[in-house]
Order: C-alpha cells, then sequence, then structure tokens
C-alpha cells in the first residue's frame, strides 16, 4: 500500500471545523433574517381523500399573508405533494407565505377544505388482500412484483440435506429525521431565481426547480452550502416529489414580486411529508448440506412503499444474493402501496431492513445446523476474489472475510459465544452475544461529475466543488485527494466554493455512498490536469522534462525546482478541471487488466455483547464493534465519524425509531423526535463503542478510496442477534424494545 | 409553569402583558424588523446575501424600528427616539442583553427568543430542528442555565443575560469548549452543534469538571441524527479538563 503524505493522517481536521463550532455554516433557514416571508403548510386530515372544495379567501384577507399555493395553482407534482387527491394524512393542502409565521399558521386556519374521504389502507398485510382500497385509484392493486433467478433452485433444494424455512419481520417504518429539516429560500431578481436549499443534489434540485418554474437552467442560481444532514430524503431522483418545498418557496416568491420567501418544514411536515423508511418482511427458505454449505436460497422480501410510485423492494434482497456463495436461488420482490406517509431510501437502497431480516434468518438457520453463527457464515461467505454471482463482475476491492473476522476477534467471540441461554451474568441477567456481516449495494461509481481546483496567486488550491456539505466528511476528503496528488501540504488545500450551481461543476447526488468515490475520481482528473499544467509552465521556463511534484515544488529532471507560486502567477490564472472515470479498475487486480468494469460494494460487518434483563425486556449493550472496508480512508477522522455515527444509528434502528400511524385514521401519533425515540448521549453510551477500520485498497477508487457514507449497514441485525444468544427467544420484528422482549418470553 | 414578575412588561406578569397586548396589538403599528442597537451600538446590522455566498454586511443607516423614519446620524435617531418614544411608554419595547450587549427591540408578546434571537437580531447560530422543545439545536444560555430557546417568550428573557454561540468566539480565537470539539472531531453535519456547545457551557458553568455520566445526562435533552454522541461527550468531557 502507498506510503501517503497528506491521506489517512489523524491529524487532518475537517476543512469547515471553524464554521461548524462558530455556528457560521449557514444553511438554508439561516439567509435573510428577519427580511423574507415565511411558509407553514396546511395537512389533509384523511389518509385518503379528494378534495371537493378548497376556500382561501378568507385567509388571503389576512393582513400579512403574501401568498397561498394549493393544488390549483401549483398541482405540478400531483398525485404527490399539493393535488386533488389525497394519499396519506398529513399530505399538504395547502402552503401559506406570510410576513410573520404566526400570521402563516393563523392563514392556514383559515382556509376551508371539504374533502370527499375515500377509504385507505395503511396496513401492508391487508393492502395485500384482494378487494383491498387501491391506493393508486387507477390501479388493479397495490401489489407489484419482481423476481431474479439464479442457477435451478429446485434443484439445490433437492440436493440439500437441510431444508429451512423461517419468517421475519416486519422492519421498522421510521422517519428519516434529519436534524434540518427540509428547508428552502427563494427569491427572484428579475427573471432570474436564487435559492438556497437543504438538498443532496444540489444540480438536479436547480434543474428540477427551473424545469417546474419553466425557465432556462442558466437563470436558476441554485445553492446548497450546509445540509444538516440526509439520508436520502433530501435527495431528487429526476422529480421533486423528495423536496416540493423548494418549489413552493420559489412560486411563493415568485407571487410576492421576488421577496425572498423561506420554506421550512416543521418537525411534523418531516413525518408526514419527507421520506420514511419503508418496512420489510421476508420469508426465506434454505437448502444446506449437513456440513453447512448452501445449496439453495428461495426468498421473497416484502416492502410497504406507502405511497411512493416506485418500489424499493428489490434493493433488500442485494446483501443475501452478494455475501453468501450459493449457486441456485429465487429472489423474489413484492412491493405493497399503502396510504402511509411516503417513503424513501434510507441509507442505501433497502439494504438496512434487508439486512436486519437476512442477518436474522441467517442465524436461526445456524443455529438450527447446529453451528457457531461465525462458522457458518465463514464456510458461506463469499470471497474477495469472486466475482459476483449474479453480475458476473469482479470486486474492485472486497473485505468481507476481514470485516468477519476482525470484530469477531476483537470482541473475543471464540470465548464468549455460547449456546442460547446458557450463560447468567453475576447480576442475574442473561448474557447474549451476536453478529452481522455483508455485501451491501451501495458504493457503486456513478453520474458523471466534474470537479474544479482554482490556483491562488501564492500558490495554493482552493476546490470547487457541486456538492453540499451533508456531514460525511466527503469535500473534506476529497481535499487530501487534491493535495496528495498536488504534493501539496494538506493545509495548502481549501474547499472553497460548494454547492454553488453558478461557480462549481456538478457533483451529482449524494447518495449511495458514491461521492467520495466519484467526485474523488473527477478531484483526482482534476489534479493531474493541474500538474500537466504546471509542468508545461516549466518547460516554458525552459525546463527539462520529465517533471515531478513533490513538496510544494515542481522538479525537473535537473534538479530545478519552481514553486507553485512561481508557475501559477501573480494573476492566479490556473484553473485545472476533471471528470470521473468510468467504472472499471484503474490497475491490474486479481489477474485483470486495467479497463476491466468491476463492482465497488460497501463491504461491514459488527458484532455486539448485550445484557438482557428478562424480567424488564431491558436490553443494555456492553460491546458493540462496528467495522468497514473503506476502501482507503482518506480523511481519517472523518472515517471514524461515518462509522461511530453508524453505529449509534443502527442502534437507534434496531432498538428506537418507529413512526406510529394509527390504522383506524391513518394518522400520525409520534411526530416528535421525542416520541419517535430518537436516541439521546443518555441512551448511548460511547464508552462501549468501538469500531474498525478496514483498508483494502480499492482498485477502482482514487488512491484507493471508496465511499462510507452509510457504513455498517446490517449492525442492528447483530443486536437482535445477540439478544436470541442470551435468551433463545427470537424477537422477528424490530425495533427490539422491552415490549416486544417481553411478548416474546411470554411475558406480556 | 410559575407566573413571574419581569422589568420588560412593565411588572406585569406574562399572563397580564399576553393580554393586554393582544388587545393593542390590532391598532399598534410594528416597526421594522430592523434592529436599532441604541445603547452603546452605532450600526444598523442587516444580513445581506451575495449570489455566491452569505455574508455579513454592515450599514450606516439609522432607523426607528417604532416608526420607521432614517436619520444619518446616530445622535439624531436617539435625539428622535428619546423625544418620541421614551422608555416604557411604547408597548413591547424592550432591552435584551445578548451576549454582553443591550439591544433595544419591539417585540410581539407571542414571539419566542428564538425567533426574536434569529430573525430579529441575526444570530442564526442556534437553529430550530423541532420547534417545540425536543431536540436541543436551539439551545442558549440564560443566566448560565441552558434553555431551549424556542420554549421562551422572548419577553420573559428581558432582564436576563443571554448568551448564544457568536458570542463565545469572534472566528478567530476559538472558545476552550468550540476547541474542544475541533480537538474531538466532535460533529458531522453540524446543525445540532451550536445546541450542544450551548448546553456544554451551562454543564461546565455549573460543574467545572463532569464526569461522563455527568456530562451523558447533561447532554439528554440534545440529539445528533448524524450519531456523533460519542465523541461529543468526550469533547465536553476534554473542555472539562477530563
Amino acid at each position: 500500500m502507498a506510503d501517503f503524505k497528506v491521506i489517512g493522517k489523524d491529524e487532518n481536521k475537517d476543512k469547515q471545523a471553524v464554521q461548524v463550532v462558530t455556528g457560521k455554516l449557514d444553511f438554508s433557514a439561516d439567509l435573510h433574517p428577519g427580511n423574507k416571508l415565511y411558509c407553514r403548510l396546511k395537512d389533509s386530515p384523511y389518509a385518503a381523500a379528494k378534495i371537493t372544495s378548497i376556500d382561501t379567501s378568507a385567509a388571503e384577507a389576512l393582513e400579512g399573508v403574501a401568498g397561498i399555493l394549493t393544488y390549483k395553482n401549483a398541482g405540478k407534482l400531483a398525485p404527490l405533494g399539493l393535488s386533488e387527491e389525497i394519499l396519506c394524512a398529513g399530505q399538504e393542502v395547502a402552503v401559506v407565505a406570510a410576513t410573520e409565521p404566526s400570521i402563516a399558521e393563523k392563514a392556514v386556519q383559515l382556509i376551508n377544505v371539504e374533502y370527499d374521504p375515500l377509504p385507505f389502507v395503511t396496513d401492508p398485510d391487508e393492502a395485500m388482500e384482494p378487494g383491498a382500497p387501491l391506493v393508486y385509484k387507477e390501479g388493479e392493486s397495490n401489489v407489484s412484483t419482481s423476481e431474479l433467478l439464479r442457477g435451478d433452485f429446485e434443484a439445490g433444494f433437492a440436493e440439500a440435506d437441510v431444508v429451512f424455512e423461517t419468517s421475519v419481520g416486519w422492519t421498522n417504518y421510521f422517519q428519516h429525521n434529519t436534524m434540518e429539516t427540509h428547508s428552502a429560500i427563494a427569491w427572484w431578481e428579475g427573471d432570474h431565481l436564487y435559492s438556497q436549499c437543504s438538498s443532496q443534489n444540489v444540480f438536479a434540485a436547480q434543474a428540477a426547480v427551473a424545469g417546474l418554474m419553466e425557465i432556462p437552467l442558466h437563470k436558476h442560481h441554485c445553492i446548497s452550502h450546509g445540509t444538516g444532514c440526509g439520508y436520502g430524503d433530501k435527495h431528487f431522483f429526476g422529480t421533486l416529489i423528495m423536496c416540493p418545498e423548494h418549489y413552493y418557496a420559489a412560486l411563493l416568491s415568485q407571487m410576492a414580486g421576488g421577496k425572498p420567501v423561506e420554506c421550512v418544514y416543521s418537525r411534523y411536515d418531516n413525518f408526514t411529508k419527507s421520506s420514511n423508511q419503508f418496512a420489510i418482511k421476508a420469508d426465506f427458505k434454505f437448502g444446506a448440506k449437513s456440513d453447512g454449505t448452501l445449496t439453495a436460497i428461495d426468498c421473497t422480501f416484502y416492502a410497504d412503499d406507502a405511497n411512493l410510485g416506485a418500489s424499493f423492494s428489490g434493493g433488500a434482497s442485494f446483501p443475501i444474493r452478494s455475501t453468501y456463495k450459493c449457486p441456485n436461488g429465487r429472489f423474489k420482490a413484492v412491493g405493497i402501496k399503502t396510504n402511509k406517509p411516503r417513503t424513501g431510501a434510507w441509507r442505501c437502497v433497502a439494504d438496512p431492513p434487508g439486512n436486519w431480516l437476512t442477518q436474522v434468518a441467517i442465524d436461526q438457520l445456524a443455529y438450527e445446523l447446529g453451528m457457531d453463527p461465525l462458522e457458518f457464515r465463514l464456510k458461506n461467505h463469499v470471497t474477495s476474489d469472486m466475482p459476483h454471482q449474479d453480475s458476473g463482475l469482479i470486486y474492485a476491492s472486497n473485505g468481507i472475510y476481514e470485516c468477519t473476522v476482525q470484530p469477531t476477534d476483537a470482541i473475543g467471540w471464540a470465548q464468549k459465544w455460547h449456546a442460547p441461554g446458557t450463560r447468567t451474568l453475576p447480576d442475574g441477567r442473561m448474557h447474549g452475544i451476536g453478529m452481522s456481516a455483508s455485501i451491501d449495494s451501495h458504493g457503486q461509481m456513478s453520474s458523471p461529475c466534474g470537479a474544479i481546483i482554482n490556483f491562488t496567486a501564492d500558490g495554493k488550491a482552493q476546490i470547487a466543488t457541486g456538492i453540499t456539505r451533508a456531514g460525511c466528511g466527503t469535500n473534506t476528503a476529497h481535499a487530501h485527494i487534491v493535495a496528495e496528488k498536488l504534493g501539496l501540504p494538506y493545509d495548502d488545500v481549501s474547499v472553497g466554493a460548494q454547492g454553488v450551481t453558478d461557480v462549481c461543476s456538478d457533483g451529482g447526488g449524494q447518495g449511495g455512498s458514491t461521492r467520495t468515490i466519484t467526485v474523488g475520481a473527477a478531484f483526482y482528473a482534476a489534479a493531474e490536469d493541474a500538474l500537466q499544467q504546471l509542468f508545461a509552465r516549466a518547460e516554458a521556463q525552459e525546463g527539462i522534462p520529465p517533471f515531478r511534484a513533490e513538496g510544494g515544488k515542481i522538479i525537473d529532471s535537473t534538479g530545478t525546482e519552481w514553486t507553485f507560486a512561481d508557475l501559477v502567477g501573480a494573476g492566479g490564472q490556473l484553473v485545472a478541471r476533471g471528470y470521473t472515470w468510468p467504472k472499471q479498475l484503474q490497475r491490474e487486480h486479481l489477474g485483470f487488466p486495467i479497463g476491466t468494469p468491476c463492482e465497488v460494494r460497501g463491504v461491514c460487518g459488527a458484532v455486539c455483547e448485550v445484557a438482557v434483563d428478562t424480567e424488564t425486556g431491558e436490553v443494555e449493550i456492553l460491546n458493540f464493534i462496528n467495522c468497514d472496508d473503506v476502501g482507503m480512508s482518506m480523511f481519517k477522522q472523518g472515517t471514524l465519524n461515518q462509522l461511530y455515527g453508524g453505529l449509534e444509528i443502527e442502534i437507534g434502528q434496531g432498538m428506537f425509531f418507529e413512526h406510529i400511524v394509527d390504522k383506524n385514521t391513518g394518522i400520525t401519533l409520534n411526530a416528535s423526535q421525542l416520541t419517535h425515540r430518537w436516541p439521546t448521549p443518555l441512551d448511548h453510551d460511547g464508552n462501549v463503542e468501538d469500531v474498525i477500520i478496514v483498508e483494502t485498497d480499492d482498485a477502482c477508487g482514487p488512491f484507493g478510496c471508496k465511499g462510507i457514507g452509510e457504513p455498517v449497514l446490517n449492525s442492528f441485525g447483530c443486536i437482535a442477534n445477540a439478544v436470541y444468544n442470551a435468551t433463545g427467544v427470537w424477537v422477528k420484528e424490530a425495533p427490539l424494545t422491552p415490549q416486544r422482549l417481553l411478548k416474546a418470553l411470554g411475558k406480556a | 409553569m410559575t407566573e413571574k414578575k419581569n422589568n420588560g412588561s412593565g411588572g406585569k406578569t406574562r399572563r397580564e402583558f399576553l393580554r393586554d397586548a393582544g388587545l393593542l396589538a390590532g391598532g399598534t403599528a410594528i416597526g421594522s424588523s430592523i434592529l436599532l442597537a441604541a445603547c452603546g451600538g452605532t450600526e444598523t446590522i442587516t444580513n445581506t446575501i451575495t449570489r455566491t455566498q452569505t455574508t455579513t454586511a454592515t450599514e450606516s443607516k439609522f432607523v426607528d424600528p417604532i416608526d420607521g423614519m432614517e436619520f444619518d446620524t446616530l445622535a439624531a435617531l436617539q435625539a428622535h427616539f428619546e423625544a418620541v418614544h421614551p422608555m416604557g411608554a411604547v408597548e413591547g419595547l424592550v432591552t435584551l442583553n445578548v451576549n454582553g450587549k443591550d439591544h433595544i427591540l419591539q417585540i410581539k408578546p407571542h414571539w419566542d427568543l428564538a425567533f426574536v434571537l434569529r430573525e430579529k437580531l441575526g444570530l442564526v447560530g442556534l437553529k430550530l430542528s423541532c420547534d417545540r422543545g425536543t431536540c436541543g439545536t436551539c439551545t442558549v444560555v440564560v443566566d448560565g442555565k441552558a434553555i431551549y430557546s424556542c420554549m421562551m417568550l422572548a419577553m420573559d428573557a428581558v432582564g436576563t443575560k443571554i448568551e448564544t454561540i457568536e458570542g463565545l468566539s469572534d472566528g478567530a480565537i476559538m472558545h476552550p469548549i468550540q476547541q474542544a470539539f475541533l480537538d474531538k472531531n466532535a460533529f458531522q453535519c453540524g446543525f445540532c452543534i451550536p445546541g450542544y456547545i450551548m448546553a456544554a457551557k451551562a454543564i461546565l458553568g455549573k460543574t467545572p469538571n463532569p464526569t461522563h455520566n455527568e456530562v451523558r445526562e447533561g447532554l439528554s435533552g440534545h440529539f445528533c441524527s448524524c450519531g456523533n454522541s460519542k465523541r461529543i461527550v468526550e469533547a465536553v468531557k476534554a473542555a472539562g479538563g477530563g
């Protein structure tokens, strides 16, 4: 592995650290304080309905009201967003802009909406039944299915010694809960639209809102500086359904003569109008030899897609398809529409719930076969030199073995694992240990991106990046790549313009753990472009090739040196650009030549120990280790933050989060971070949290990197496995709350 | 909630003040949102935006927040102000002490402290995430205590000393708590961080050297959806010397 000068150094800080700790990083709601209009949204009380009339006259007459949107003047996103048809309780039916939030709130109350309520269904099992109310009335059913076949699964079962079937789920339906709710501010200068948004894809936001406002793209000047987290809910998939607030702000500003309008979701709006993680359940049938070797997998994943037009159910089988060697399989996916508030991809596509179900089912199978779950996994996991069993492509890196062995070694699995329900702690609680490991669908290079490096007259570099600062450390990782390639000290590269469509190159969508590697490749290429320009200038000053860059200098073959400042010149006129390369090997790997198409995937593992009080159902995490194959860590502290963050989020997903929708009305009952149970520092004990970084030197990524935007998506499965190991009882639904555990124990 | 006396509402209880102000609200012209920093201040501050980034610009105009009249000099404004709006004679005219400076503002009785700090004083370091006393992102320190500013009426903050993240540092030299967050890399997206830092200030003001669990307890009114509480707790402990 390379000996890096900048990359992976512990001491390197986030390039925007000072902005963050001083509160100066600007989020969209921070603009134009006191000099803007504020929006409030009116909600549908019905889970399914048709609007028969809307009377906004009393609201319009209220002093301070500047504009009101309904489906009649802003229904371009129907059937989602403002629409005559209502698909879930809490869907917006009007948006008001006023000079004060309280005036907008009063105006919302003065809007009179008449509905024709329609039958609805929020339970996905009921929605699958024939005759269930249809979510999309023009459809024939709420169900869509897809299937992927590998080998001959029937033959695989015929040769099995053991056939084991299990059903697991539902996993939890929960709110993405970004700390910054959806927000955007927009204003007009003539026929030019200016906006700042909370977005995971600022260039797509620019295009989508320009399209809706029917203005050419170059007249929409869009910014996303700080994004207070995005788990998929602030993404743009070519349409605006994920972030309609941006469109509402732009349209209301136009109606108000161009005055800045801020549209910021309330926490309730985020629950009912932005994305929630969908719940999934699955049926598994495994065929295995008596020594534990898998011969066939037949599984069906059912996803409650709520009212989202697309289905994410197919993604749920990715981990089971990718992680385990098995020549024969049938992988079915069933997408189900319900009248719940909308869903969307959360930290990868459907891998977190898909993983939870898979990790629990695999443990069940291992115990059925009388095997230690670690032994079963090591026997059946794919190896790093195997191509993906469905795509046939080799992996540019695959640390599945390391991610299985390193955390279990670190925790002392061999000494600590025991038969279920057999180890009592001195205080009377039961001890359990569980693990998980998987190859997930995120991490691919995607969408062509550009990158720009601007040099200043003193020979330092500023990177201009088309992505926002969402907290994953991506922009700082890119600064590492640029500094390393240019041979500049880390401090000589800063993050300049970011997420500004006027001056940056499109950085694509910040989803799927794709930006470090994809935009990173563009920055690597931009740094190469910079070096070529610097070498050409040195040659023009009678330097003799070949040149090299080292220690902040350009050196020719005779040892003559130029500083970057010498070559950039007094005007600072050196701009370098680069573009993403295709998803191919950048060096020989596993005997395959440069240019071979490849897989780049997130690979991770986890292990945890728990103490379970079988009288109260309380589960205490005693020890939790997250492990991720990160390719090579560019920005070490950012990598660590991602892994720690992934660990705490997975504990939340495994034991806490739940968006509860009343079955009788479709109304959200717990639209608050408190009752939805987002864990606080009192729920997490950092002293029991640990992480392991596995470096596999990815053969596709610049300097071997790959994305870690969605670290360790399987680790919440290891909690359920640990609780089984402690109690001998399976809790087959998430989150694993004391109530669910007591029920499983027959005590509630 | 107990009713309490406060100076800004002329010795009335908050309920009395709200009732009276509500009666007046319909007929009272509320002034410009521009702030008059009359006591010791010499400038009117507005936040402006350039096309590529936010900046804080300073303009030399002097605007009466109540009647909107503009003056070329502070002295002229002060003379006009004292003549036309003697203190106590204007409903909703209060003094808020923020980061050691007095600000005279005309506020409405239902405005919460978060709204006034953000929208009327431009102190946007505090964030709103739940706007209902749940998440901690709007935390400021009021008389040494960590307070959810979304849950405190601005009127109730009259006579107190309010500290916000902007008061900790001018941007060049970090407050020790900020330095600890930097040293421990204790942040990700950063949206919750100003709230955590202000809560830390209150914790350390009361318990200079807190234990691990004291810090966790002190921060239990905060969420970080990135999942960074391990390092946040470590940073606060480090700032306390532990």
